[in-house]
Formats: structure tokens, sequence, C-alpha cells
């Protein structure tokens, strides 16, 4: 099997020109780490021995619009989710109240809910953080 | 009622009640259809729908300044002349007594008469139709001899049948609907008061007027 | 096509109601939480009085013969669609063969015991006298003038596809809260014969909670607590009554007038729940406890500004976020 380190360059080449944020290489050697913020492409390797121990990146989900941030459906007593909870994607993790309007906080990916960012009635302004979720599978190849 | 003048008061923020002054009498009755007529006819109206010597007033939407509207109602019954009773007049023939006239015999303890007599008092007079209301096509009827005047039951009935021909007080009527009544059932009839698919649906309207016409008497 | 499985009991076709019949003697019926069936509609881009479902009695059970986008609003009845929970006032879609089922209303936040199936183009039954509301005494309007039965079904108006789903709508049942001393109360005027009661019956009726018998429905509801007496013994004149109209016959028990009541009567009349609170008295649970609260014209008019300022307000969010997809 070929080293990926040997194509680290091809691998920057390919994340730069896309949106994607994370991409991560499970190999023998341990775990080879590409960030790609926008701007430039950040190569983190990590040795077998210390990946094992590293857990996947909690992707933080953020309000898509300013409004009031709800944990639960107004007329449920309890929380959607509780930190800890594994999610499937489209789960409604919470809710964002504009008016009379409802709109779900939904898992972009199935999960464990991993932090809550939030206060339950708050005021949240677009892009808050809300909730952070460890993804499932997060490997590409 | 202890005043001659009428009498206005609300029905929640749907509807204004206009009670007229004095005895229910049927020229009373043909005043409040007239008024009826134009108060049908006023904006904010929605529709106007008359009882017993009085007249509901539903609005299309409710006026912040209820006065204007009250004063032209006002105004409106001193100004209105009796419509005239002239509608057409129904014969509808009357099963009396047997299972269909189950309360027969309450009638005859408590007025004393015979089934005979109250029969012959019963139908002797044409009632007029003073209003609409209760339930579809049921029709408030004026005119019946007070000597047969039975109190409404203690207990009414869960059901009595569409025609159920009863007495309630000093009021005679017919059911349009099986439904339940506190009224005497003394007789039935199988005239339909009401057929959704007619046009229009209720047999009769107010200034129309019934004659009962005895075509048996089970004892 | 709706076909429904379990119908429960007493479950109507139902619109806003059937008005400019009343000099038929045909009142006007609709839904006892009009603002629930005109929310849900709504939601759905539907018109606001297009019929859904009435459902006062659980479990129901319904299956979608075709792709079917609807909501459930009113109480809060943890409804599941193929046995997988979905939102309550929130818009789904439905495959074909999917069931819809609704449990009895919890009353985590909002006691309520009425739940709406609202439908996307809505139930498509013939309008009578101008109204698909189900005329029960006159067995016509709704679904052939009676209650749902297990086995019919209902065909739904077909519709262009508008509706969006995703998405949901807090209740107004907490959106416009109206307690006194911990139980929802109603707005009152004061009736004809609000002044022949005494005055400890006037204190009675303000300052003391009614409960909701069990003999209290569509027609009525019959409430128990103190005894209103009037000053002398009355007898009244058939007259023509509206729902919310508070009758007070001999044995000094309150008798509500509701959707379904006869649209006259004879008894005395204390006051009448505002036209802006029967949706209240609607979602009032048998056996639970209200509070009357007396008003005035102004403030009961203000009361039906509010409700329909808070429904226009839903249309013109709902619009927004359907049209535009997001909302600014």
């Amino acid at each position: 099997m070929t080293n990926p380190l040997n194509h680290v360059d091809q691998l920057c080449a390919f994340l730069a020109a896309t949106d994607i944020g994370l991409l991560e290489l499970k190999g023998p050697a341990g775990v080879l780490r590409l960030r790609h913020d926008g701007a430039r492409v950040e190569v983190e390797m990590i040795e077998a021995a210390a990946a094992a121990l590293i857990s996947p990146p909690t992707q933080v989900i953020r309000a898509p619009v300013p409004g009031i941030y709800l944990d639960r459906h107004p007329l449920r007593s309890q929380p959607s989710v509780a930190v800890g909870t594994e999610v499937a994607a489209g789960t409604p993790l919470a809710f964002l109240q504009i008016g009379p309007l409802l709109l779900p906080v939904p898992a972009p990916e199935d999960g464990l809910v991993a932090e809550k960012f939030a206060e339950h009635g708050a005021t949240v302004g677009y892009g808050a953080p809300l909730i952070g979720l460890q993804p499932h599978g997060s490997d590409a190849e | 009622m202890t005043t001659n003048l009428p009498q206005l008061s609300l029905l929640g923020t749907t509807a204004l009640l206009f009670e007229a002054p004095g005895e229910t009498t049927l020229t009373t009755q043909r005043r409040i259809w007239a008024l009826a007529l134009e108060a049908g006819r006023l904006p904010g109206v929605r529709e106007a729908v008359p009882g017993m010597n009085n007249l509901m007033v539903t609005f299309a939407e409710p006026p912040r300044h209820r006065g204007q509207l009250e004063h032209t109602l006002i105004e409106l019954w001193h100004a209105v002349e009796p419509l005239p009773a002239a509608g057409r007049c129904l014969d509808l023939p009357v099963v009396y007594g047997g299972d269909g006239g189950p309360h027969m015999a309450d009638v005859v303890a408590h007025t004393g008469l015979s089934v005979d007599d109250i029969v012959t008092i019963h139908s002797a007079p044409t009632y007029t139709v003073y209003a609409l209301g209760s339930h579809p096509g049921y029709c408030y009827l004026g005119g019946m001899d007070r000597r047969i005047a039975t109190p409404r039951r203690k207990v009414p009935v869960l059901r009595i049948p569409r025609g159920a021909v009863s007495i309630g007080g000093s009021q005679t009527g017919v059911s349009a609907s099986d439904g339940p009544s506190g009224w005497n059932t003394i007789g039935s009839t199988e005239v339909a008061f009401f057929d959704v698919e007619r046009t229009p649906p209720a047999l009769l309207q107010p200034g129309d007027c019934i004659r009962f016409k005895p075509n048996r008497v089970l004892r | 096509m709706i076909e429904v499985l379990s119908a429960g009991a007493l479950a109507t076709v139902q619109d806003l109601g059937r008005t400019g019949a009343l000099n038929l003697g045909v009142g006007t019926s609709g839904a006892m939480d009009p603002l629930a069936l005109a929310a849900g509609n709504i939601l759905l881009r539907n018109e606001e009085n297009a019929a859904a479902l009435e459902i006062p009695l659980f479990p129901f059970r319904v299956r979608f013969t075709r792709p079917t986008v609807f909501a459930v609003t009113g109480a809060d009845c943890a409804p599941q669609l193929d046995e997988a929970p979905v939102l309550p006032w929130w818009a789904h879609r439905a495959d074909a063969g999917q069931v819809l089922a609704l449990a009895v209303p919890s009353a985590a936040t909002w006691r309520a015991c009425r739940a709406y199936l609202c439908i996307a183009g809505g139930i498509d039954v013939p309008l009578v006298l101008g109204s698909r509301s189900t005329q029960l005494r006159g067995a016509f309007g709704g679904l052939e003038g009676r209650p749902l039965r297990d086995g019919d079904g209902l065909p739904i108006v077909a519709t262009s596809d508008r509706a969006k789903t995703g998405f949901g709508i807090t209740p107004p049942g907490l959106a416009l809260p109206l307690e006194v001393d911990g139980l929802p109360a109603v707005r009152v005027l004061p009736a004809a014969e609000y002044d022949s009661f005494t005055p400890s019956s006037h204190e009675a009726l303000w300052s003391e909670p009614w409960k909701i018998t069990s003999q209290s429905d569509r027609y009525g509801y019959r409430l128990a607590g103190p005894e209103l007496r009037p000053q002398r013994p009355m007898e009244l004149r058939s007259h023509g009554i509206v729902p919310g109209v508070i009758q007070v016959p001999h044995g000094g028990q309150p008798i509500i007038q509701m959707r379904d009541a006869q649209p006259s009567g004879g008894y005395p009349k204390i006051g009448t729940v505002i036209d802006a609170d029967l949706w209240r008295l609607g979602q009032a649970p048998i056996g639970s406890r209200i509070r009357f609260v007396l008003c005035s014209w102004d403030e009961a008019l203000d009361a039906l500004a509010a409700t329909r300022r808070w429904l226009s307000n839903v249309r013109r969010l709902v619009e927004l976020y359907c049209d535009q997809g997001a909302v600014r």
C-alpha cells in the first residue's frame, strides 16, 4: 500500500479546490489530517499511537438565522436531545423561534451530541454556535 | 316586561339582541319581521334573525362604536309598519296519540281534558310561523289555545323523532329532525320541514302558517 | 385520500363555520378551536377556511393513500407516522401508505383536548350552505352530516404542491396565554339578564373556578360550581343566541353554548364568552376548571384584534419562509 505521505501535495491541491474543511486519512503510520480554512491547507501528521487517543473533531452547528434558541419543542417539557445522545442525520436537535415561526436545528449527519453552547430561551444571532456534534465516519478516501 | 321601551343587549361581540316591549303578540311580531328586513340591509350587519317578539342582529364585523347601530335599530323600530302575515298556509296531516304521541297522557293529566278535546283544541287554530330557530327548519308557532298549555318536562327526552308534534308551556311546534326535547309530544307528521337539497331548504318562513289536520287519533 | 382506520368517537370534518343560515334555524358549527384550524391551514399555505378533521377522542389512526403534506395542530397528541414520532404544529410529508396515529393528549406545557389534522389543499367534501362544517343535528355538511367511522375515505382537494415541510408554528396556547390564579381564563361580556342575578351570583361568576363536567360536548359545556340565582324567577321568550352564551337554567348551574348549540334559546343569560376566547374553551378538557373574567366592549374587540394579528403574523412569516427559504 502506498504511504499517503507520498501524496500530500496532491491531496492539498485537491482539498484547496473544494469547500471540504477537513480530510483525514488513516493508515498504519497514523493519521494524516489536512485542514482547509478557505485560504490555506494545514497538514498535520498524528503518529499511530497518539492518533488512537484523539477523538474526531466536534462539528459546530450554528444558527442559520437569528432567533430565540429552544432546546426542545415548546409543547414538550424535556430537551430534544441530551449530551451523549446518538442522533441520525436530519433529527431536530433544537429549534429556532422567529416570531410565531419554528425552524428546526437538524443534525447535519449521524453523530453524537457532544456539547451544547446555547441556553434554552436565549436570543441568538446569525452564526451563533448552538450544538457540537461529533460526526461518525469522517474518513474520506 | 315592565317597560315600554325596546331593550338592547349584547351577545358577546357576535350579535345584538333587540327585545320588543309588551306582551308577545302577532302585531309585534309583524313589526319584528319589518325590522328584520330593514336591519338586514344595514352596513355592518351580517344577518337579522327574528325570535319570539325579538330580533338578533349578528355583526359582519363588531363595530368599535355601537351607538350608531343601536340608535338606528330603535329609529327603525318606531318607523316600520307591521308586515302582513300573508304567507302560504300549509295543512299538516297529524296522527295524534299512539307511539308517535307518547306524552298525550301527560297533557290529559295536566289539563284534565280528554284526548278528543285536546285534539280538537290543538287542531282548531291557524298557527302563524313567527320565526325559525332551534334546529334547521324548525318553526316557532303562535296561536295555541292556552287551555292545552302543559309545562315542559322535568327530564327532557334524549331523542324525539323528526315530525314530532309537541306542546311546551303555551307553545306548540313540530320537530324538523331527530333530537332532544323537553316538550310533550302528542302526535306525529310526515312532512319534511327541512331539505338541504331543496331551494330554499326550509319549507316555511316567518309569515307562513300551519293548520294541523287530525288524520287519525290513536288511544 | 385519507382512509380512516380508527375513528375514535365524535371526530368530524369542520371548517371555520357556516354563517348566514341562522334564518333557517341552522347554527354555525365549525371548529371548537378555530385558531388551531386556521393556523394549521396557514402553515400548509391553504386558505384559513380549508376543511380539516377535528379529533376530540383518541386514539385516532388514518392512512394516507397518496403522498400528502399535513400538520397536526391543537392538542399535542404525540403524533406518529408509521410509529415514528413526528412533531405537532409542524408541516410533514407522508408517503403513500403511511399511517398517522394520534394518542391521548399530554399536557406537558399546555393543557388541551382537541387535535386538528390539517391537509395541504383541505378535505374535499361538498360545500353545503356555504360551508364544509358538519351540521350534526340537521345531518348534512362535512362527511354526510355525521361523525367519522372506521373505513371512511376522505378525499383531499388537489393542490399545486406549494406547501413546504420541515418547519412549524408555536401554538397560541403558549403565545397568547390567559390565566387567572393558575387556571385558564376566558373573557365575558354581561348579557341581558346579568343584572337580574343576585350580587353573590355575580361574585361567584367572577371569583370562583368553574369545572367542565363530563356532560360537555360540541353542543354545550355544563359547568359545576356555586349556584347562580336570579333575584326572581324569569320566563323568557325564545330568542337568538350564539356560541359563548352562558345560560343559567333552573338549578343554577351554568351551561356555555358551544359550536353546535341551538341558535335560539329561552333560558336566562348571565353573560357571553367573547368570540376571541372561544378557542380557549374549545381546548379546555372535561374535568378541568376555568375562570371567567369580566371585560369591556373595547377589551373584547382588542382581544379579537390580537388573535387576528397573531394569525396574520403567522401567514406573513410562513409565506416569507416558503417563498424565500429563509427569514431575515
